[in-house]
């Protein structure tokens, strides 16, 4: 799908595109070839959730979107454009420079420690303000407040004075949503935004981000494991397995009708209030080792309904159903087998 | 801040009474002070008469008070060697001593934290790795050695700084700097460490995302974090060459400051001048201390002085 436009938004150039990334890590016990080929899209104003367990390469890809991808990790091949341009390469770098915290910022997982514990959190929103919008220091001040208000913090006039310690660990996450927000960009990506956050505090957050992105119009981009995170906000779903994209599309056709095995396992993993569910399922056995990743589909191993063929070719990103794309020789075939039952032995 | 400033001056004039009591019990007790300051052919009246007149021969814990309360009041007697009040002497050699360990210390933090930084930047790169073992000599060389060193080259050979004695800037040059470099030295790899500390911290991510200035990211977010041991090391570094460098350095450049001076008074067993420089320079050391927990509370916050 190199050149040819996304189908899912055959009108427009996509805001992001992400196509084929490859991300390495050259460590001293060998390649760790982290993200494997990811390729997704994602337009203006929309979510898109990917998911995936730990080191399935979400956060790499997230990274690599930041250009937050520092040695020993590379960038090896693949490409990112922003507005139908690349990020990448010798070109994309000064076009980049201009796009990264400007017009894409992030949110990390742990707002205890994504601040700089040493500054006002009224200046750490401000020098956002002042680099990316030139303001003068009297209204990126008065602005501070503002998005501090946006956020619902309650007495941001005094808040901006405060510094990180005085916060708790939700107010953090809003002061850092506060800071992400500050250069108005288009696509915000939140990266793991509610995983150090109590449960009550996780809703509230997520109401926020939702709140934010239909009141902005942001584009969201969610990384998280958790489905419960992504069913709320997200339209779309990529899940994300040993460095590849195993399955995309809408999210709410993906819960109910899972194409990829992976998918399925990880449905029947997620706890659910709304359904009786007469056991919880986990997906047995580990994700691969990315410095000798399978020659074959990575997820054979795991899957119950792995053949011959799986463990010799890797199964391409192919749209089965209109707006579906899966990864997987028997994808669907899970139909037919029945009710999510645990994979391996 | 007030109370702060008054606990910690309370504590310190205890540390100092503790200082007092330590010079008194090694002075008096163990050692028995007639016979280190007189020669040993000393006669016995000529012992009786000198402790008579010293007050040595009253009961021990009259002397103590006796010494405890003169010490309160900076009073220390009469030096033996120059007979002139031992705090005078004392007091004429400490701004000497602040000049070179001030200097020096200023041109150890405006060597050290730069090349801290820079080599923090990429760690393992070549400039890294020749700073790294530029610093590693740089600790690893004697004061004194570095001393004679700086002598041969620059006094000698070159002729560009006396060699000995003060007077004029010129003089502090060499004995500056052979108390900065194994200073810097050591900063340097301190800040180094603290930096890369600091750059592989969540925070520096985000603000690295951001997209701010490098120079912001550097200097208003890693550095000012670091700063905190950074400062902490700096304090140490002065207190270091103040209480001992100072005995070995100012020896060698022959520079009437405090530590040559406590090298003279035990030379001359002037134990009445060594006792009166032991008090002052308890005194600085717990000045500085104080000081350094202030400037604390300034780079952080987070620190509440009580």
């Amino acid at each position: 799908m190199a050149a040819v436009p996304d189908m899912e938004t055959p009108l427009d150039v996509p805001l992001l595109a992400v196509d084929d990334l490859q991300v390495s890590f050259f460590t001293r016990r060998g390649v760790v070839q982290a993200v494997r080929g990811a390729s997704f899209t994602l337009d203006r104003g929309q979510t898109i959730g990917l998911v995936g367990e730990s080191g399935s390469g979400k956060s790499v890809t997230s990274r690599a979107v930041m250009g937050l991808i520092e040695l020993p990790g590379r960038i090896v091949a693949g490409d990112i454009r922003w507005k139908g341009k690349s990020l990448l390469g010798k070109d994309g770098h000064a076009y980049s420079d201009r796009i990264r915290g400007k017009e894409i910022s992030i949110i990390f997982q742990d707002p205890m420690t994504s601040l700089n514990p040493l500054m006002k959190i009224g200046d750490q929103i401000g020098e956002v303000l002042g680099h990316h919008l030139g303001m003068d220091r009297s209204s990126a001040d008065k602005r501070a407040v503002e998005l501090l208000d946006l956020v619902g913090i309650s007495f941001p006039r005094q808040r901006v004075k405060q510094y990180p310690y005085e916060f708790s660990g939700g107010m953090n996450q809003r002061v850092a949503i506060a800071m992400a927000l500050a250069s108005e960009p288009e696509l915000l990506i939140a990266d793991e935004p509610t995983t150090a956050l109590d449960v009550t505090i996780q809703a509230q957050i997520l109401e926020l981000l939702q709140q934010l992105q239909t009141d902005l119009g942001l584009a969201v981009l969610l990384i998280t494991h958790d489905l419960g995170v992504v069913a709320g906000l997200c339209q779309r779903l990529a899940v994300m397995y040993a460095g590849r994209i195993v399955e995309t599309g809408q999210a709410e056709e993906i819960y109910s009708d899972p194409g990829h095995p992976y998918a399925w396992g990880l449905i029947g993993s997620t706890p659910r209030l709304d359904v009786v569910v007469p056991k919880l399922v986990s997906i047995a056995g580990a994700p691969p080792d990315l410095i000798r990743p399978p020659v074959g589909c990575a997820y054979a191993p795991r899957c119950p309904l792995a053949v011959e063929l799986c463990e010799q070719v890797s199964p391409e990103l192919i749209e089965h159903l209109p707006h579906r794309k899966v990864a997987c020789h028997r994808a669907f075939d899970i139909r037919t087998v029945g009710a999510p039952v645990a994979a391996g032995s | 801040m007030g109370r702060f400033l008054l606990k910690r001056i309370l504590q310190g004039a205890i540390v100092v009474i503790g200082v007092t009591v330590v010079v008194f019990v090694v002075t008096r007790l163990i050692g028995d002070p007639v016979r280190v300051m007189l020669p040993l052919e000393a006669t016995a009246e000529q012992r009786a008469a000198f402790a008579a007149q010293l007050g040595f021969d009253r009961p021990i814990h009259v002397q103590f008070f006796d010494f405890i309360g003169s010490a309160l009041r900076f009073d220390f007697g009469n030096s033996l060697w120059q007979d002139r009040p031992a705090l005078e002497i004392v007091l004429e050699a400490l701004p000497r001593t602040l000049l070179l360990v001030g200097a020096s210390m200023v041109l150890a933090v405006i060597i050290a934290v730069p090349l801290g930084i820079l080599t923090s930047l990429k760690p393992g790169g070549f400039l890294d790795r020749l700073l790294v073992t530029l610093s590693l000599t740089g600790l690893s060389m004697p004061n004194f050695w570095l001393g004679l060193l700086l002598i041969v080259i620059f006094g000698v050979q070159l002729q560009i700084f006396p060699i000995f004695g003060s007077g004029t800037l010129m003089h502090a040059v060499l004995p500056a700097v052979t108390f900065a470099l194994p200073s810097a030295a050591r900063l340097v790899m301190l800040t180094r460490s603290a930096m890369i500390d600091e750059l592989n911290k969540s925070y520096v991510a985000l603000v690295k995302a951001k997209n701010v200035p490098f120079r912001r990211l550097v200097g208003a977010h890693a550095f000012r974090n670091a700063a905190v041991p950074v400062m902490t090391m700096t304090g140490w570094e002065i207190i270091r060459a103040l209480a001992g460098y100072s005995v070995v350095v100012e020896t060698v450049f022959a520079w009437p400051g405090l530590g040559f001076l406590a090298i003279q008074s035990i030379t001359r067993q002037d134990l009445i001048l060594l006792q009166a420089i032991v008090f002052v320079v308890a005194l600085m050391i717990i000045t500085i201390n104080i000081l350094m927990d202030v400037a604390y509370k300034y780079i952080d916050p987070r620190i509440k002085l009580t």
